[in-house]
């Protein structure tokens, strides 16, 4: 112990004035801060996956005519003007299935009221909250029969099971761990199950999962969602519709890792 | 310092403290999310302000945890030390922000309560891949609610520095449960490789600063004090003691400082390293405007009783300097508060 006594450095007291050989540091370190900041803020924000081009049109209304299914699950099979029927998906508002408002109406040609859902051919509507939103329709015609979905074809596939609603374009992303919580509510309050399956070649298909009474597997998929499952099933199509049908049945489903 | 507790001693300083890191919070969020709308368009504002929050919260996580071994490896990086409560304070603020909007996005508008979905949609906990990362998060977030809480001094004071500070040691477990969070969250969706970037080198940079912060301190701890035959122990010649400045005599329970002070450097009086404040190292410190003042948060104590000036009244314990030749030696028998020790003065014109 017989160095000299060390330089004085400037010694920062909180209630006094900084000392001025500390303030270039303080300045610098702000900026230094300020810089990582925007360059972490930069790497984070463009390093996000990229959203589906999905589009809800939140906050604008529409209308939409054609004849209501309620089964296998809530859809509204519209006409183009070649006659070619299209089935659009019925959901309600917020996290919460479309039956209860569109079950009076099974069969029938209406008029309903709401925000429109839509990812490449895919389409779905949220029918507005008010009690009016369907209505029979003014058009004069009478309401045609909705196609049948027919097939039948035993198969097994993998894929996730999402809720269509967030996934075709309410939330981004609607699928994956991160949604899990959120799919898990919009399935339990009424919103059909579908599986998503994605192909080697970025191609990609859905399936709308019923159950054996004939309405959405909810409670089939309940413990499965957002994760990688196999299904086996029968699918049924119908000409034109975007998605498929898969008929299941208990213990259709299983975890494949 | 403080006679009384208010919900802020605000100063200049803090004032500037807090604008600085409100700035770069904005400056954080302006970016995220100006990259975020041109890079992807069709993102959703929701989720964006999700991910813009959820970052900053880690961001400043990390900030809030260099400061303790960034100042201990130089004392330039102090002033950041200062006022780190309100830091943590606002850390918890982001994260609270971020659950809050996450909760109403993915959980609101269902069947069940919100509060209930968010403990009930996934309840894979016996599997890794498929573990509910949320629960992680709600840990780390009431972990940095306990710390938000208690972070005024009137809980330092009423909890004892020993509890408090170990209550805010939590902010470890924190981290980890929060890096967790991510990992086993967005990280498994992620199809990019910014965040395992990211999340990687902000754990490398901490892992870093603390392992040199260590060492650091260990070679210090290396440097014992010599004891003398008479259980004296020997702190150094009296030039190398620099006046307004001390030299720390080692001991078990955190050291005596050994000031040098007066108008002329003439006298010499020992008391505990161990700030009554947050334990800050006393020793490091200086004397200001007579007083013996602590580097981190500036607690003062006067040399000769150990006791802060009027009207602040804690106490530190006195040790007994003596004078062997031009070797100054301390008693590590701490004196009684009531009867402090006696400051030795230093003929300083025979000084060498």
């Amino acid at each position: 112990m017989s160095s000299s006594p060390e330089r004085l450095r400037p010694f920062f007291v909180g209630y006094l004035p900084i000392p001025k050989t500390l303030r270039g540091f303080a300045a610098f370190l702000s900026l230094a801060l300020g810089l990582v900041g925007m360059l972490i803020a930069v790497g984070l924000s463009h390093g996000q996956n990229a959203p589906r081009t999905g589009v809800f049109e939140f906050g604008r209304e529409s209308s939409l005519e054609g004849t209501i299914a309620v089964t296998p699950a809530p859809m509204l099979w519209t006409r183009s003007e070649s006659g070619v029927a299209t089935p659009v998906l019925l959901v309600g508002q917020w996290k919460f299935g479309a039956d209860d408002v569109v079950s009076a109406f099974d069969g029938a040609s209406v008029e309903i009221r709401g925000t429109r859902i839509m990812d490449g051919d895919m389409q779905l509507f949220e029918v507005a909250g008010s009690t009016d939103a369907v209505r029979p329709s003014p058009s004069p015609a009478p309401s045609a029969p909705t196609p049948e979905w027919t097939g039948g074809e035993h198969s097994v596939l993998r894929g996730e099971i999402i809720d269509p609603k967030c996934f075709f374009g309410v939330m981004k992303p609607g699928y994956g761990k991160v949604h899990k919580g959120c799919a898990t509510r919009c399935i339990s309050g009424g919103i059909p199950p579908m599986l998503w399956v994605r192909h080697a070649t970025s191609h990609e298909s859905f399936y709308l999962l019923v159950g054996p009474d004939d309405t959405p597997a909810r409670d089939l998929s309940l413990p499965f969602i957002a994760e990688p499952v196999e299904i086996q099933g029968r699918v049924q199509t119908v000409e034109g519709a975007p998605f498929s049908i898969m008929r299941i049945s208990d213990n259709a489903i299983r975890r494949i890792r | 310092m403080s006679a009384s507790y208010r919900a802020v001693n605000w100063n200049r300083f803090k004032r500037r403290y807090d604008l600085a890191f409100l700035s770069l919070l904005v400056i954080y969020a302006a970016t995220f999310v100006a990259v975020a709308l041109l890079a992807h368009p069709e993102s959703t504002a929701e989720t964006v302000m999700i991910r813009t929050l959820g970052t900053a919260a880690l961001l400043f996580l990390h900030i809030t945890l260099s400061i303790g071994p960034l100042s201990r490896l130089s004392p330039r990086f102090l002033p950041l030390l200062y006022n780190r409560r309100h830091l943590g304070v606002l850390t918890f603020c982001i994260a609270l922000l971020h659950a809050a909007l996450s909760l109403f996005q993915f959980h609101a508008g269902g069947d069940v309560n919100p509060f209930v979905s968010l403990l009930v949609s996934n309840t894979r906990y016996d599997s890794l891949s498929q573990f509910p990362f949320e629960i992680l998060g709600i840990g780390a977030l009431l972990i940095l609610a306990l710390m938000a809480v208690t972070s005024h001094d009137f809980w330092l004071a009423n909890l004892s520095p020993r509890a408090w500070k170990s209550i805010h040691m939590l902010v470890y477990p924190a981290y980890v449960l929060v890096v967790m969070h991510v990992a086993l969250g967005a990280l498994q969706d992620s199809r990019t490789p910014a965040l395992a970037i990211a999340l990687s080198a902000g754990a490398t940079w901490l892992a870093v600063i603390h392992i040199l912060a260590g060492a650091k301190a260990a070679i210090l701890d290396r440097r014992r004090s010599d004891e003398t035959g008479d259980h004296l122990i020997a702190v150094g010649e009296v030039s190398e003691f620099s006046p307004g400045c001390a030299r720390l005599a080692h001991t078990p329970d955190g050291g005596i400082a050994v000031f040098r002070y007066g108008g002329n450097g003439e006298w010499l009086a020992a008391m505990s390293n161990v700030c009554a404040h947050q334990g800050g190292p006393l020793a490091e410190g200086r004397i200001v405007d007579g007083c013996v003042t602590c580097p981190w948060h500036g607690y003062q104590y006067r040399p000769e009783s150990g006791g802060s000036p009027p009207p602040y009244d804690e106490v530190l314990p006195t040790y007994q300097v003596t004078l062997r030749g031009n070797q100054v030696l301390v008693d590590p028998a701490a004196r009684p508060l009531d009867a402090p020790a006696t400051p030795v003065r230093l003929d300083v014109g025979r000084e060498r």
